[in-house]
């Protein structure tokens, strides 16, 4: 049955109180799609930003190495089988070998780690994939369980000599131990947020 | 972070790494990324629970992407949503309160005319005062004016009533005033004098006790449908006065008509 009070005061109040809380419910859903829209959007670019941050460091560091790689190529004379000796250009990479044009393990990098010098190692897969045009050639990550379990990857670079052919260099990036990949995988924002 | 072809090498769930990267999110990727070895395209909420941006290193191919849950970059807005709900609680509660205090406080001059006019009707005051608003302020001189001509017309009324007595007792004729079927409702002295009954026992009907005959009484009953004819009449009887003396009447009445009604 249809009610509405008689009294004034009772009426005005009561209608005048429905239409300031049906107002204010509008006015805060409103403001809240807004906020919301707004807060999505800020976080978005926020995360691009933090994205690109991340992606121009990772860029530098990964153009050091390759820079690092490629001058090893054109400084090391195959035929010679110099020994590789610590130095700050190694210290980028978890080790590095010299492979000759054959495909045997020249010299390598810690001496300890890796195949022997004299090591055939043209039956590793990178060795048929790589590509002795590219300036420095990357691998995917490949396994070989007779030198170590963590997979590798191959930043190869061709040593050239007088338009010939001499061999590689192949700096290697171990995907569980390079600091590179662990500084990125520990990377965290927020309480969940990561890359 | 993915190789060009999709591999996981960086991951902060060592148990990702070396996975392949959802085909459909690869495929995904490339269309954005386009055919530019050194694309930088980003972009965002590939899935609709996580906020996802994507960036392709240009000198390697490898993609590095950040994920944050969709709950989480929400939180702000939940904090948001209690604030402005316990916010707008205390100020729906405050501007209720103000709002009927305000109303009750502008109504004040409503109220106030309520009162005054039960005061009037009962007699107990003569005139509402009048409110300084405009609305109701017209709508009082206008009841005040008719309170005003009411008196007025009252006043004329009682000094016509008084002068209708005064003509009417000062008269050596008896006079009366019925209504429509019969019943006296006012008596001149002359008539008391008269008939020897007092106004009140004339009222009452007495003056039937007078009739003397039976002509008396059909000369009653001639006046009586007379009256209900609405029609003039003269009739004449005995009478037998209150202290028993016999008298001859004469009696002419007259209908009395207002607006058409008798």
């Amino acid at each position: 049955m249809y009610f509405f009070p008689r009294r004034l005061v009772t009426r005005l109040a009561l209608s005048l109180g429905i239409a300031l809380i049906l107002m204010l419910v509008l006015l805060v859903s409103l403001s809240l799609r807004v906020q919301e829209d707004s807060i999505q959007e800020q976080t978005q670019t926020m995360l691009i930003r933090m994205t690109e941050s991340y992606a121009s460091s990772l860029m530098v560091m990964l153009d050091t190495r390759l820079t690092a790689a490629r001058s090893l190529a054109e400084h090391y004379d195959v035929e010679a089988h110099q020994p590789l000796y610590f130095s700050t250009a190694q210290n980028l990479f978890q080790s590095v070998w010299v492979i000759s044009a054959q495909g045997d393990l020249v010299s390598s990098w810690p001496a300890e780690q890796g195949p022997e010098p004299g090591t055939d190692v043209s039956a590793y897969s990178f060795f048929s994939e790589v590509d002795k045009s590219a300036s420095v050639w990357i691998s995917e990550p490949h396994v070989y369980e007779e030198i170590s379990s963590e997979p590798l990857i191959h930043l190869v670079a061709s040593i050239w000599n007088e338009e010939e052919f001499k061999g590689f260099i192949v700096a290697n990036l171990g995907v569980f131990s390079t600091p590179l990949f662990q500084r990125i995988a520990g990377v965290a924002f927020g309480n969940s947020g990561y890359f | 972070m993915t190789t060009e072809s999709g591999v996981i090498i960086a991951h902060p769930q060592r148990s990702e790494l070396l996975q392949i990267l959802d085909t459909n999110l690869q495929s995904e990727l490339l269309t954005h990324f386009g055919t530019e070895s050194d694309a930088q395209v980003v972009h965002s909420n590939f899935s609709g629970d996580a906020l996802q941006t994507y960036q392709r290193i240009p000198s390697t191919g490898w993609i590095i992407g950040a994920t944050l849950p969709l709950d989480e970059a929400m939180t702000p807005i939940q904090t948001l949503w209690r604030v402005q709900l316990i916010g707008g609680g205390i100020f729906t509660l405050i501007a209720l309160l103000a709002l009927i205090g305000i109303i009750h406080s502008q109504l004040r001059p409503i109220r106030r005319l309520q009162r005054e006019v039960s005061l009037v009707r009962q007699n107990h005051a003569l005139r509402l005062s009048e409110p300084r608003l405009a609305e109701l302020l017209q709508l009082v001189r206008n009841f005040n004016q008719l309170i005003d001509e009411n008196e007025h017309q009252r006043r004329a009324l009682k000094q016509r009533q008084a002068y209708f007595d005064m003509v009417l007792n000062t008269s050596s004729v008896g006079h009366f005033v019925a209504d429509s079927r019969g019943f006296i409702e006012y008596v001149n002295g002359a008539l008391e004098t008269i008939t020897g009954y007092s106004e009140e026992q004339i009222r009452q009907g007495q003056l039937a006790d007078g009739l003397e005959d039976s002509t008396g009484k059909q000369e009653r009953d001639r006046w009586v449908n007379a009256l209900e004819a609405h029609q003039e009449i003269e009739i004449e009887f005995k009478f037998r006065r209150a202290d028993k003396t016999l008298v001859w009447l004469h009696i002419a009445s007259k209908p009395v008509f207002d607006h058409g009604l008798c």
